[in-house]
């Protein structure tokens, strides 16, 4: 039972199959969506904690084969970087010098990152929904992104 | 079920000036994983030739392309290795490219893809590697690699 169990991974799979280079999966994974679905959903806490689980034995399946990797992107969408440098120290059960390089990539790429959330008062005048819940000023919220894929 | 990541060891691989060459293989079979992420890619490409060769951890496009398919490069500052210290020879003009020309892909410094040029008329063609799948002769931008750059190179003595 992984954290990652309702997660399609496959465009995650995809990536890693057809991977010459470490540097080319970690391009395709940071573009993937679904991993910053996952960055999203979950803590730096926990998604540590699911990636020593994850590096404990030799993966028997693709699945289990990206799930490390999935979990460090996901890390590295972490407005800090804690958690990802604590993933550095992680003793891995099996030899993959593709994750150990991937990690070490991640952690001198990562640029700090932020998440807000800002309110902006809509003109009624120009607004293009109305409600009848709502004042004359409306108000809606709206997340930022924290960082775009390089 | 095996490991999917085994055990990897490498093989003495040499630049022709000598320069050691870092390289690694896995001697793995192919899990029933690999074999579904093939047959999904030879249902993506129909255009392209799929050679009857398995999937396998022995070796990548770059192993296909400089190491007579024995084992796997990953780095690309290897490959830039080899290039130099076998002296290829770039080739600036498609137009003049040979079928046994090399041709990189290039995205952001990383190799990401490399391969052979097979035919260059009507269009350029490529035997390549798709990663650990299997073989496949495609057009050269017919593939999973949409690289910024392509670089050709030849050897020529």
């Amino acid at each position: 039972m992984s954290i990652l169990d309702k997660f399609d991974l496959q465009n995650a799979m995809y990536a890693f199959a057809v991977a010459n280079t470490p540097l080319f999966l970690l391009r395709k994974l940071q573009e993937d969506s679904c991993i910053r679905d996952i960055a999203e959903n979950f803590t730096g806490e926990e998604l540590l904690a699911a990636f020593k689980e994850a590096v404990q034995k030799p993966p028997e399946d693709t699945r289990a084969s990206i799930t490390p990797y999935v979990l460090l992107v996901a890390l590295y969408w972490q407005p800090q970087v804690t958690y990802l440098r604590k993933a550095m120290d992680v003793e891995l059960g099996y030899q993959d010098a593709w994750l150990s390089y991937c990690i070490r990539v991640l952690l001198a790429t990562y640029k700090p990152g932020t998440k807000q959330t800002v309110e902006i008062k809509l003109n009624p005048a120009i607004s293009t929904t109305s409600s009848a819940t709502t004042s004359s000023a409306t108000t809606r919220q709206f997340v930022l992104p924290q960082k775009v894929a390089k | 079920m095996p490991p999917l990541i085994g055990q990897r060891t490498s093989i003495n691989l040499e630049t022709r000036r000598g320069t050691p060459i870092q390289n690694s293989f896995d001697e793995t079979p192919p899990t029933p994983g690999n074999i579904f992420q093939c047959t999904a890619l030879k249902r993506q490409y129909i255009a392209a030739l799929h050679r009857p060769t398995n999937a396998s951890n022995i070796y990548n496009c770059h192993g296909l392309t400089f190491a007579c398919r024995r084992t796997g490069i990953t780095d690309y500052r290897e490959l830039r290795r080899i290039i130099a210290d076998d002296t290829y020879q770039k080739i600036d003009h498609p137009k003049d490219l040979f079928p046994g020309d090399i041709v990189l892909y290039i995205q952001q410094g990383d190799l990401t893809h490399s391969g052979v040029i097979t035919e260059v008329s009507p269009i350029l063609r490529v035997l390549s590697k798709w990663g650990w799948c299997h073989e496949v002769v495609h057009a050269i931008s017919d593939c999973p690699y949409i690289p910024a750059t392509y670089e050709f190179w030849r050897i020529v003595s």
